[in-house]
């Protein structure tokens, strides 16, 4: 709970300094906001921890298979990076460059899951094919 | 203590012709036709002592539960393997709109396809074994109750219920074999598809399977019901009539003696009726006893399935909880299929014993 009141906090506080300084230097609106969104970023890691720590128990206890499973966290890591990185060009107001990190993250991503895709199509011969 | 002393040779005499008329059906076969686990399952079941249908079906029930592994740890596994999915996924979409959601519901779904395939494969060929082996069952169990049957004064019904019984029971397991497990399959490829890639063709194509499938068993199933009843019902009537007109023309055509043959050939149709009914019970614990384990087995996984569905529904994980409720469908199917075998041979032996017995 509290942590996650300093965050909305600290939230709130570079918003109002990011709407100040919009009008006088939007450079120094651009970095407040990339500054509070890396904070912001950087403590929620830290909130993550506990969901991390049992999903990493659930992976134990199943024994997941971390070539097949791997697989997801990495096109999820991909497409979480490029949506933010995506966000905060667009709030620069650069669109066109939002657009091809956009794009490239989802090749990177497509490259991720080549070899979900080729185990999908095995097993979808396998069952029915046979 | 007079009656009972006469009554105890009668006893014997009934006995013995009991086993003589077992011997001559060759219901040794019956025990023989099952696979090794539902013979250990059904023990020593006599089929000329007979014995109470409830113990039999609970003291099955509890050895299968008790003495055989169901999978329970495997459905577990492959239950927090999806839960990791899902809370993998869930964490991706509440960072990710659009099209990058898009792109992850599209991992996670290959993800779950990967993970629920193959045990899905194994189950669908556990259900295609069971059918298989019920079918084996039947073509000796079939035989030998419509012989029963037809040595109890009931030829005509016997020879039309066994006909019908057959035939739809093979039937069943061919269509099974060539249709109803391929759309079985090519339902969970089209769920999967259709989670991921959301076009309306794979939707369409997959609730067409669904409906054929569901459609074709249920036909199948009132279509053999309600046939095999008319059959029973008519032919038994004429059985019936048949009897009394025998015996009628017995008891008045021979002088002096005909009422009492007539009454010695109700007790060799009894006999036969007693072992109709030794007969239907086997039969009955004999499919439960080949159905039983993959029965428990699908089932456990059916359950394992219906409580993800609820897990992802609860992480609003829109694509993934749609796919899941693919596979659990998919899962319904392979047991309403072994369901309708069992439920054939059953069916069957009932009609047999009420038509045999009335």
């Amino acid at each position: 709970m509290e942590p996650m009141v300093k965050l909305a906090a600290c939230g709130i506080i570079a918003v109002i300094l990011s709407v100040q300084l919009k009008n006088r230097s939007r450079e120094m609106s651009f970095l407040i906001s990339l500054a509070a969104c890396t904070v912001i970023l950087f403590t929620g890691l830290v909130m993550f921890s506990p969901l991390a720590d049992f999903m990493n128990r659930l992976s134990k206890a199943a024994q997941i298979d971390h070539a097949t499973l791997g697989v997801l966290k990495h096109v999820c890591a991909v497409m979480v990076l490029t949506n933010m990185v995506s966000s905060f060009c667009r709030d620069a107001g650069e669109n066109s460059v939002g657009q091809a990190i956009e794009f490239c993250g989802s090749l990177a991503a497509a490259g991720c899951a080549l070899p979900l895709l080729d185990a999908v199509l095995e097993n979808i011969s396998g069952l029915l094919g046979g | 203590m007079i009656v009972v002393m006469c009554m105890l040779p009668l006893i014997t005499f009934a006995e013995g012709r009991l086993e003589e008329q077992a011997a001559m059906l060759q219901t040794q076969t019956l025990t023989d036709s099952l696979p090794a686990n539902a013979r250990d399952l059904v023990g020593d079941f006599s089929l000329s002592t007979g014995t109470e249908f409830g113990q039999e079906f609970i003291s099955i029930v509890k050895k299968a539960v008790h003495g055989h592994s169901l999978g329970f740890d495997a459905a577990v596994k492959d239950g927090k393997k999806i839960l990791w999915v899902v809370l993998f996924s869930a964490v991706g979409f509440a960072v990710s709109e659009g099209p990058t959601a898009r792109v992850i519901s599209v991992a996670a779904v290959g993800t779950l396809f990967i993970i629920t395939s193959s045990g899905l494969n194994s189950l669908v060929s556990l259900g295609m074994a069971a059918a298989e082996d019920l079918r084996v069952f039947s073509q000796s169990l079939l035989p030998v109750m419509a012989s029963a049957a037809a040595a109890s004064g009931i030829p005509a019904a016997s020879a039309a219920m066994y006909a019908v019984s057959t035939a739809f029971l093979s039937g069943l397991v061919t269509l099974m074999n060539a249709l109803l497990i391929p759309l079985i399959r090519a339902h969970l490829v089209l769920g999967a598809a259709d989670a991921a890639l959301d076009i309306a063709l794979f939707s369409s194509l997959k609730k067409f399977v669904e409906a054929f499938i569901k459609m074709t068993l249920k036909l199948s199933m009132f279509g053999f019901t309600a046939f095999l009843l008319l059959t029973g019902v008519v032919s038994g009537s004429a059985d019936a009539i048949s009897v009394k007109a025998a015996k009628l023309a017995i008891s008045s055509v021979v002088p002096v003696v005909g009422s009492m043959i007539s009454d010695a050939s109700e007790t060799v149709l009894v006999g036969a009726k007693v072992l109709l009914q030794s007969v239907g019970i086997f039969g009955m614990l004999g499919a439960l006893s080949v159905l039983i384990l993959p029965f428990l087995k699908i089932g456990l996984r059916y359950l394992m399935m219906k409580i993800s569905v609820f897990l992802s529904m609860a992480f609003q994980t829109e694509k993934v909880s749609s796919f899941l409720a693919d596979v659990e469908k998919t899962v319904a199917f392979v047991l309403a299929v072994i369901c309708c075998c069992g439920l054939f041979v059953f069916v069957s032996c009932v009609c047999f014993l009420r038509v045999g017995t009335p």
